[in-house]
């Protein structure tokens, strides 16, 4: 962890002895006091002030960090309205007039604006893996400021950031549901199919990944996260890609609930199916229904009659097997009449 | 989707005029007294200062933390208060 306020006698025992063996210094006997400790890590120090030793980079970067931080708070008080004004332009911030009541809320959200830009810088020569770390520490401190920000996140699969993305998942889910007004899960997956045909577009270089979640600033983020990034598209080829690797659908709200409009998957028009219609059509012409069936009836008592009145006997299997059903019992009387 | 409390829609409904910063929404006993200690003894002196930060939501919040150590809700209700009322009168 980074020490801003290098104070050894604010550091606990067991803090210094683990410092003073880091850089090798013979620990005193186990038995002195404190302050025995805090003069070794002094006296380590001073002669360890100009060497660029390995363990010492790091604290070095963030001593120069503090030390522009501590030039730049100077500078912010001795800078004029004016001067105030346009550094905050350069950051994208519009300030109002400053007064003596506002001067000092500006003073302090320019140097906010100032510790996360020194925090991209020292991060940016820093180590890869601590680039999740910087993150956060972006997002809480731009909070407020850059929501747009922490929700064109990075497809990294690193445990913290997860959570943080699940927030803007949800959030992503709100903005989107105001937005386009729209709870239908097609319009939704088009849209995601919009954002990821962009996002394969500008894959390279990562400018744009959606269309309402970039600004200038996350550009900075997504570039240095360039090579985390691919990792996940290696074990995940065939998977769509999403601002912040994050897939889901949004649930199709429940009928006629909390007051939202009921919303059918099918617009009305194919709810009326063909025996809908026919019904309609037939409801229509209550009048000829009752023709048409009276007519009908007729007709087959027509051909009844027609039938009966033939001599012939049309053939069919049910005549043809009465006939002989007939022909057999008449023959069984004349045999027994006859015997 | 919080609802808006009466104080609220009372100081909404008219012009301020002459109110007392505790008819602010958000502004109670306790907050009102240390705004008063600080100058702001009327609506419409924090109306002004609301004004100047250009009705700036984190601007504004952060100002009034500052003065009367509003918590983040008090904050917020003071602010959707006078941005209601800027909307309707100003």
């Amino acid at each position: 962890m980074p020490v801003f306020v290098e104070d050894p006698a604010q550091f606990s025992k067991e803090r210094l002895k683990s410092e003073l063996i880091a850089h090798n210094v013979a620990l005193p006997p186990p038995e002195s006091k404190k302050h025995a400790y805090v003069e070794l890590y002094l006296k380590h120090v001073k002669t360890n002030s100009t060497d660029f030793s390995s363990d010492e980079e790091e604290d070095h970067l963030n001593g120069s960090a503090e030390k522009e931080e501590a030039a730049e708070m100077v500078d912010l008080g001795l800078l004029t309205d004016d001067q105030l004004k346009a550094k905050l332009l350069q950051y994208g911030v519009k300030a109002g007039p400053i007064l003596a009541s506002t001067r000092f809320l500006y003073e302090k959200k320019l140097k906010r604006l100032l510790d996360s830009s020194a925090q991209h810088k020292i991060n940016g020569t820093a180590d890869a893996g601590l680039y999740s770390d910087s993150e956060e520490e972006d997002d809480e401190e731009q909070d407020s400021d850059e929501e747009q920000d922490s929700e064109s996140e990075q497809l990294l699969s690193e445990t913290k950031p997860r959570t943080e993305t699940s927030k803007t998942a949800s959030r992503i889910e709100n903005r989107f549901s105001p937005q386009f007004k729209q709870t239908e899960s097609e319009r939704w997956t088009g849209l995601r199919a919009a954002q990821t045909d962009l996002t394969r577009l500008d894959k390279d270089t990562m400018t744009s990944k959606s269309l309402c979640l970039t600004s200038p600033s996350s550009r900075q983020k997504q570039t240095i996260r360039e090579p985390a990034s691919d990792v996940l598209s290696e074990m995940f080829p065939d998977a769509e890609r999403t601002p912040t690797g994050i897939f889901a659908t949004k649930r199709r709200s429940i009928k006629g609930a909390a007051g939202r409009p009921v919303q059918f998957k099918y617009p009305e028009l194919p709810l009326l199916s063909p025996t809908i219609l026919e019904r309609q059509e037939i409801q229509q012409r209550l009048v000829p229904l009752w023709v048409q069936v009276i007519v009908f009836l007729m007709v087959v008592c027509l051909l009844y009659i027609i039938y009966s009145c033939m001599d012939e006997q049309l053939s069919s299997p049910f005549t043809a097997l009465l006939d002989g059903l007939h022909e057999s019992a008449l023959t069984c009387i004349s045999s027994f009449t006859g015997a | 989707m919080s609802s808006t409390s009466q104080k609220h829609k009372d100081f909404v409904a008219e012009p301020m005029g002459e109110k007392s910063v505790m008819a602010l929404a958000g502004i109670g006993e306790v907050l009102g007294k240390r705004l008063e200690e600080k100058g702001f003894d009327k609506a419409y002196v924090v109306l002004g200062q609301f004004l100047v930060l250009r009705k700036d939501e984190e601007l504004f919040r952060e100002w009034l933390k500052d003065t009367c150590g509003a918590n983040t809700k008090q904050q917020g209700d003071c602010y959707s208060c006078l941005r209601e009322w800027c909307d309707s009168f100003l």
